[in-house]
């Protein structure tokens, strides 16, 4: 699961264009939005694409979204889950 | 008339304000997101947000930032008189195309919202508005060539229409790694140090000998 959040942290910060951050700089436990990270809707519309590009996963209903975009260990927690990855 | 107070140029390599050349990249070979990340830095600039620009937003905020920091009176300029007049050949093409090679592949189509939200080229306008709290008219102009007399008629007409009493009015050009921009703080102050009339000679004469 470590690996997973590591992952997630440098595939998020590339996508999103975060300049200056570093995935040591982001809890795994706090919350993606309304943080520091000054993420908008339209960085969750670019992790709802990252998410089916790298992973293959599809977000199906806005109350799934908000559970699984809380943080990126949620993110984590659902990719591993719906990848039948376990905890890796 | 209006006049032209203050102007900044990004053109290649360097940064002029008001005639002065203020920055000069080291790399002179150097792409528009090496160039523009260095300009920010050297400006030491504090905004997320524009690491999440396209290469013409970032062209012309920091081409904003440079012109406003010229202009001492701008904190009390009314935001919602201040008007904003841009013009270009190329529109918002270079981010088109990047969003389209996300699209133009059946087997590869992941749209990329945050591509797709800048390919307009007013967006570099709303860029602009939203950092420095402008709220006036603007205007997106297109033209083969910069286009003094249109772009002179049309930022003349707004004043004349009292409908700004300052504007920040030029060109903002990004395509095929080319870049320029030439913005001018346009007002109704005569009589300030170096200002000129704002008339359509003397913005070919900028766009001139910057060029």
């Amino acid at each position: 699961m470590e690996t997973l959040i590591t992952d997630l942290k440098t595939q998020i910060i590339e996508h999103l264009n975060l300049e200056g951050v570093s995935p040591g700089d982001i809890d795994a436990d706090e919350p993606l939005f309304g943080s520091e990270l000054g993420l908008d809707s339209i960085d969750a519309l670019e992790i709802i694409v990252m998410l089916e590009r790298i992973y293959g996963l599809k977000i199906k209903s806005q109350e799934e979204g908000k559970k699984v975009f809380y943080s990126v260990r949620t993110l984590a927690e659902f990719i591993s889950e719906n990848k039948g990855l376990g905890v890796v | 008339m209006p006049v032209i107070a203050h102007y900044s140029l990004i053109k290649d390599d360097a940064l002029v304000v008001d005639g002065r050349a203020t920055y000069r990249h080291e790399d002179k070979e150097a792409g528009v997101g090496a160039f523009a990340s260095a300009l920010y830095k050297h400006m030491e600039l504090s905004y997320l947000k524009f690491f999440k620009m396209d290469n013409l937003s970032k062209l012309g905020f920091l081409a904003a930032e440079a012109l406003l920091k010229a202009v001492p009176d701008f904190a009390d300029t009314p935001k919602d008189k201040t008007g904003l007049f841009l013009m270009n050949a190329h529109s918002s093409l270079d981010t088109d195309e990047r969003y389209y090679e996300t699209v133009a592949n059946d087997e590869n189509n992941f749209p990329s919202p945050a591509l797709f939200v800048y390919t307009l080229p007013n967006i570099v306008i709303g860029e602009i508005c939203i950092r420095h709290k402008i709220t006036g008219e603007h205007a997106f102009l297109l033209s083969e060539q910069p286009d003094a007399t249109l772009l002179c008629n049309y930022v003349r007409n707004v004043f004349d229409e009292n409908a700004v009493d300052a504007a920040i009015a030029g060109w903002v050009e990004y395509y095929g790694d080319k870049r320029h921009a030439l913005l001018m703080w346009v007002n109704r102050q005569p009589g300030q140090v170096g200002a000129t009339e704002f008339t359509p000679a003397t913005i070919q004469q900028l766009w001139t000998i910057h060029s």
